[in-house]
């Protein structure tokens, strides 16, 4: 069956800066704003966009990610002859191997994209937070007959260094890509979403993985070359919100971000809401005894001391005379009786024990895993 | 595994008319985010039953809409059945009845077709339980019971006595559900053609010599809703921890449609005490002692006590609610304020603005 477009969602990565958040679960399963998980973004930008084929590439920690996948029905992509398929790294008749790049990911799915025979192919990765309907960078990478479109934002100068920086023609003709730049000369940063034509990327990536020498990397190998091959790249410039949640502050900071009176992300918004795959809980509950001010409270909550400034995702109890300020706590996590946690992450199913103390204001964000507690 | 199908019908609403103009009771919201019918529909779920009909009156949109493909109950599978069973014509629900069985006409194929069943469970819409129907079964199979009746006050295992002792111990009781073997039902539809008694309890009571019956009793919580005041202290009955304990953090889910609502935001001067509060909500003000529903804004400065708030409310500043009850999407301008009674709260109709 011919596609105009299918999806490759990037959902391999283990996000090693996240620490004990993504010890035994994949960066895109981690938890953001107290019920969504980071993939939930990605997901939700398919639907809105029209997009009904979405293979999610697999490897690290899977488990958890995959059985939140499921079929895909959360995010209506269970639609019959397409919706969501999980493609795992498997083995053939010449051996088995991991993912060893972004590229060879899609490469060793080259089947699964022909089975589409699509005319484009859109890339994305599963660990970024915005909202975006791809159709309109689809209709611009049409309209401008690209082999390849690349999604970008302006970036602040002086972090320009931490991207994959574009400099582009007055007509977002990609005239120079550089990957990490130590002295950039411009601003305009690739996000990791690409469209290529699927002629086009189906033979960028046979040459790509006879290469040797290559890493299999999009940012590092596969757009380089293209461009060296004199190819139509373009970008398609992005003016709304994005975060790369990639470190614990950055992930700390997007968040906190949510408690704002305008958040920058509205997610309140129903006509591009964002999905998830979420457990039937109750509501939440506050007692007598409970205080709860400039913060995001998930179902099935039971809340008894005091909450400030914080985001708790679901099924969180705060016991009497507690107090959470200025952190994020995480599925089931259970704060003991007078018990004091500030400037923290907590994560899933960490228990603070009564009158413990954990995190002071003026230290860097504290994360909290299950592991080191049982320690 | 024994075969069971379940019934869900609706009892009379002239008690709870302001909430049933546009839709039936089954679908009257309760408790922030669930609708009545969730109650009697996932205590069937929880034991397995996945044949279910449904009746849904003459007003069944709301029905429809919030049952869709049965998904959340998981009664979207190809074998399970999930049926919104049609409304005799002309038909309303009559005060005094229990369940009238000739609601079941013309459905007699939905229950004539499942060969398989071997007993139907009926439970009324407006009942809000946490029943745990499978040790019920047991009792109903293991006894070769003809008839099973749930009743709602004392002890369960009050219950073991001969059947004879049983018989009439449901009498005057308050009835949670009635189970009944399946070939019992198909006679009384085909004797029906012929008139004669269509109350499923009168049926019993009239034929309780010949019958095997037995009275189960529900020694949990449960209330029924008939009226303005029911609903209204049941809603305020999920305050106490043990109701919500119950029904809510036990080993069976009460399942409802999802709405994907964001988390609830509080604001800077918001300050809740004693509350249940729905997702998708933005909060700037006072609430105690209430249920606030999804996707409701309360404004800076209002206060609401005692109140039970449905979905998309909108309250400006400064308002006073006071024992109130808020029918879904009602807005509430700036400055006012409202006060009822314990005994008598103030309803506002669906949609209305004040």
């Amino acid at each position: 069956m011919k596609k105009k477009c299918v999806a490759m969602l990037l959902a391999g990565g283990q996000g090693s800066r996240l620490g004990v958040l993504t010890k035994s679960i994949a960066k895109p399963a981690v938890l953001f704003g107290g019920k969504y998980r980071l993939i939930d973004f990605s997901l939700s930008n398919c639907y809105h966009s029209n997009i009904g084929i979405v293979g999610v590439l697999t490897q690290y920690q899977p488990l958890e990610l995959n059985s939140y996948i499921s079929t895909g029905s959360a995010w209506s992509l269970d639609n019959v002859g397409g919706g969501v398929t999980i493609l795992p790294p498997y083995q053939n008749r010449y051996g088995a191997s991991w993912y060893r790049g972004t590229a060879d990911a899609i490469y060793q799915n080259l089947y699964f994209l022909q089975s589409y025979d699509p005319e484009h192919v859109l890339i994305i990765s599963g660990d970024h937070i915005y909202k975006m309907d791809y159709s309109e960078m689809l209709n611009n990478h049409i309209k401008n007959h690209a082999d390849l479109t690349i999604g970008g934002l302006l970036v602040e100068p002086e972090e320009a260094s931490r991207f994959g920086i574009m400099n582009t023609d007055g007509e977002n003709r990609i005239l120079e890509f550089e990957e990490k730049p130590e002295y950039p000369k411009g601003n305009l940063a690739s996000m990791g979403i690409y469209i290529f034509r699927w002629s086009v990327l189906k033979r960028l990536l046979k040459e790509d993985g006879a290469k040797e020498e290559s890493q299999h990397d999009f940012g590092k190998n596969v757009i380089p070359e293209s461009l060296a091959q004199g190819l139509d790249v373009f970008a398609y410039p992005f003016m709304g919100y994005w975060r790369d949640v990639g470190t614990i502050q950055s992930y700390y900071d997007a968040q906190m971000e949510l408690l704002l009176q305008t958040p920058p992300l509205n997610l309140f918004d129903k006509d591009f809401r964002i999905y998830s795959n979420h457990e039937s809980l109750p509501p939440h509950f506050i007692s007598n005894d409970a205080t709860v001010t400039d913060s995001l409270i998930s179902d099935g909550c039971l809340i008894c001391g005091e909450v400030k400034h914080s985001i708790l995702s679901s099924s969180v109890i705060v016991e009497k005379g507690a107090i959470v300020e200025n952190s994020i706590l995480l599925k089931n996590v259970k704060v003991g009786k007078n018990a004091r946690v500030r400037h923290s992450i907590l994560d899933e199913g960490v228990v603070i024990l009564t009158d413990e103390e954990v995190g002071s204001a003026d230290q860097s964000v504290q994360l909290i895993g299950k592991e080191e507690q049982d320690a | 595994m024994r075969k069971v199908m379940g019934i869900i019908f609706q009892r009379w609403d002239h008690g709870l008319q302001t909430f049933t103009m546009n839709r039936g009771i089954s679908t009257i919201p309760f408790g922030g985010r669930y609708r009545l019918i969730d109650f009697p529909l996932s205590n069937l779920v929880n034991a397995n039953i996945h044949s279910i009909g449904v009746l849904g009156g003459a007003k069944y949109g709301s029905l429809i809409d919030h049952l869709g493909t049965g998904q959340e109950w998981s009664l979207h599978r190809k074998t399970q059945d999930l049926a919104i069973l049609p409304a005799l014509e002309n038909y309303s629900v009559e005060p005094g009845l229990y369940f009238d069985l000739r609601e079941l006409l013309p459905s007699k194929l939905f229950i004539e077709n499942q060969s398989t069943i071997e007993m139907i469970i009926f439970q009324p819409s407006n009942q809000i339980d946490n029943l745990d129907f499978k040790p019920l079964m047991d009792e109903h199979f293991n006894g070769m019971n003809d008839v099973t009746i749930v009743t709602g006050n004392g002890r369960i295992d009050e219950a073991i006595g001969t059947p004879d002792e049983n018989r009439r111990k449901w009498q005057g009781r308050e009835i949670l559900a009635v189970m009944v073997q399946r070939t019992l039902i198909m006679q009384a539809l085909q004797r029906m053609n012929q008139g004669g008694s269509y109350d499923l309890l009168n049926l019993i009571r009239r034929n309780q010599e010949h019958l095997r019956i037995k009275t189960l009793t529900h020694k949990g919580y449960y209330r029924e809703i008939s009226d303005i005041s029911g609903y209204y202290q049941a809603n305020l009955d999920l305050l106490e921890a043990s109701v919500r304990k119950e029904l809510f953090r036990g080993p069976r889910t009460i399942y409802t449609k999802s709405k994907d609502n964001h988390p609830t935001q509080y604001f800077d001067g918001s300050f809740v005490n004693n509350a249940w509060i729905a997702s998708g909500c933005q909060i700037a003000g006072i609430i105690q002692n209430s249920i606030v529903s999804r996707e409701s804004m309360i404004g800076e400065g209002t206060v609401i006590k005692n109140s039970i708030l449905m979905q998309r409310a909108r309250i400006g500043k400064d308002v006073h609610l006071e024992h109130v009850i808020l029918d879904k999407a009602v807005t509430i301008r700036d400055r006012t304020v409202l006060k009822g009674s314990k005994d008598e709260p103030v309803v506002i109709s669906k949609g209305s603005v004040i």
